[in-house]
């Protein structure tokens, strides 16, 4: 049980289909996260990215080593993604997710951080997250 | 006529495996639990044998063990975190000590002037007295109720007393551990109401009534008044523990009494919790909690009720003031949002 709302974990699809204006499922995934978005001003969930996939959508030009401590120590809460929270990525995580047998790094590293962070729902675009007991955010077809 | 082939037959879909099938396991989890309940039992025997830890220091060394423990395993930039709200945590009490301390010697100004705000002696008194139609309620419940040998209602003003010091950082503590989230929210609320309270000690500097009925102070507003707040509490074979390095940091002031942080703590818990509550007799139940915390501060003289009363509202101005910070954090960051989404 926890107190806070739930958490819904906006995985790298899901984040590049809302940043990217030319991807084609663009409309659907802005929809879907303009509606999370409603839900998180009302306090009924919390809107979490895993880091990585966060900071090269903030800075996509990417970051100098000060910028990764800066962004590390705080991110500014501002832009499309201001309501999103980084879920902080250890190397006790990147060493789990290379401990999984998952093929794909990034999916690695998201069900890792699933895992330790008590993330149950993902919004995302990947099927591979379809393979295991998670709620997967359904999103509108255009 | 169906044969066993033709009959429906319902195949429950293969369940989809968990994340902990693909996840490795992680072996700190169950260290941080067993370190934890380690704890727990420590800390209940230290109770029963060298009694309740009370003095700021002794307590933040408590919750600093427990943190410890909490938090083995877990990522450099949560051990980070902790560092800073520990700094803060310190640096939140140390000024609430020192602020308090100073209350009754005035307010200095770089050294250059002092401001000393007036003593209320009878101000706090006559509202009390105006409240009970001209009664004064510390003197009607000792009168009524105090005896030579300790009844069970002692024993309860006295424990409910004693929670003071150690209950609201319990509630830190574990909110520490489980939800940061959460703590912030929390501690957002305590260290304003600390900051307003302390404002008022230095600004307000009241006699409470057991000092006011204390003849060798000479205020003689009263009849002498007991004050032994803890007696019921080791009666039951309890002790408070206080190391002597409490010295060091805490700058008593008896002039400290309006608001009361006694009541104030006692509602800042159950506040913060009572939207989890669901049953409204629970609600109910764990409200009464500050009320029989003020009517204990009443009984034992340590509070006028105008004190506990004060300390409520406070306690009810701060949660509304940062309710609608929050509230207004979140609208903030979603409006943002929405003006970059095409």
């Amino acid at each position: 049980m926890s107190m806070d709302p739930p958490k819904v974990l906006l995985e790298a699809t899901f984040l590049d289909a809302v940043a990217n204006a030319d991807h084609p499922r663009h409309d659907d995934c802005v929809a879907a996260y303009r509606e999370l978005v409603q839900q998180y001003e009302l306090e009924q969930v919390l809107l979490v990215a895993v880091s990585d996939h966060l900071r090269d959508l903030d800075h996509p030009q990417g970051l100098d080593t000060l910028g990764k401590v800066k962004w590390f120590v705080h991110r500014p809460s501002v832009g499309m993604f201001a309501p999103v929270d980084p879920l902080y990525v250890g190397g006790q995580h990147r060493r789990a997710a290379a401990a999984t047998k998952v093929d794909d790094p990034s999916v690695a590293l998201t069900l890792v951080m699933c895992s330790r962070y008590g993330v149950r729902r993902v919004a995302t675009l990947h099927e591979a997250y379809e393979a295991f007991d998670l709620d997967l955010l359904p999103l509108p077809v255009a | 006529m169906s044969t066993a082939t033709d009959a429906p037959t319902f195949v429950p879909p293969s369940p989809r495996p968990g994340l902990g099938t693909v996840v490795p396991h992680e072996w700190f989890r169950p260290v941080r639990i067993t370190l934890m309940w380690t704890y727990l039992v420590g800390y209940l025997l230290w109770l029963k044998y060298r009694g309740l830890t009370v003095d700021r220091v002794s307590v933040a060394i408590a919750v600093g063990i427990f943190l410890l423990c909490a938090f083995v395993g877990r990522t450099w930039r949560t051990w980070g975190v902790l560092l800073v709200d520990c700094i803060a945590y310190c640096t939140m009490w140390v000024a609430y000590e020192k602020t308090r301390g100073a209350a009754d010697d005035g307010v200095s100004f770089f050294g250059l002037f002092r401001v000393k705000f007036p003593l209320q002696v009878e101000t706090f008194r006559n509202v009390d007295r105006f409240l009970f139609f001209g009664n004064d309620p510390n003197v009607v419940l000792q009168d009524h109720f105090w005896e030579r040998t300790i009844r069970w209602y002692d024993v309860v003003a006295g424990s409910t007393y004693m929670t003071h010091f150690v209950f609201p950082m319990i509630v830190m503590a574990v909110l520490w551990a489980t939800s940061h989230r959460q703590w912030t929210r929390f501690i957002k609320r305590f260290a304003t109401l600390l900051g307003v309270a302390c404002f008022l000690f230095v600004v307000m500097p009241t006699v409470p009534p057991w000092m006011a009925g204390d003849p060798d102070w000479g205020y003689n507003l009263f009849h002498e008044l007991h004050r032994n707040a803890g007696r019921g509490f080791y009666h039951i074979g309890f002790e408070s523990f206080r190391d002597g390095y409490k010295l060091a940091l805490s700058n008593g002031n008896g002039v400290a009494a309006m608001p009361s942080l006694h009541a104030s703590f006692a509602l800042i818990v159950p506040a913060f919790f009572l939207p989890w509550i669901k049953p409204k007799w629970l609600k109910a139940l764990v409200l009464l909690f500050p009320v029989v915390m003020l009517t204990s501060l009443v009984y034992l003289a340590e509070h006028w009720v105008i004190d506990g009363l004060v300390g409520w509202a406070i306690t009810g101005g701060v949660f509304w003031f940062w309710n609608r910070m929050e509230r207004r954090g979140r609208r903030t960051k979603a409006h943002r949002a929405r003006m970059a989404l095409p």
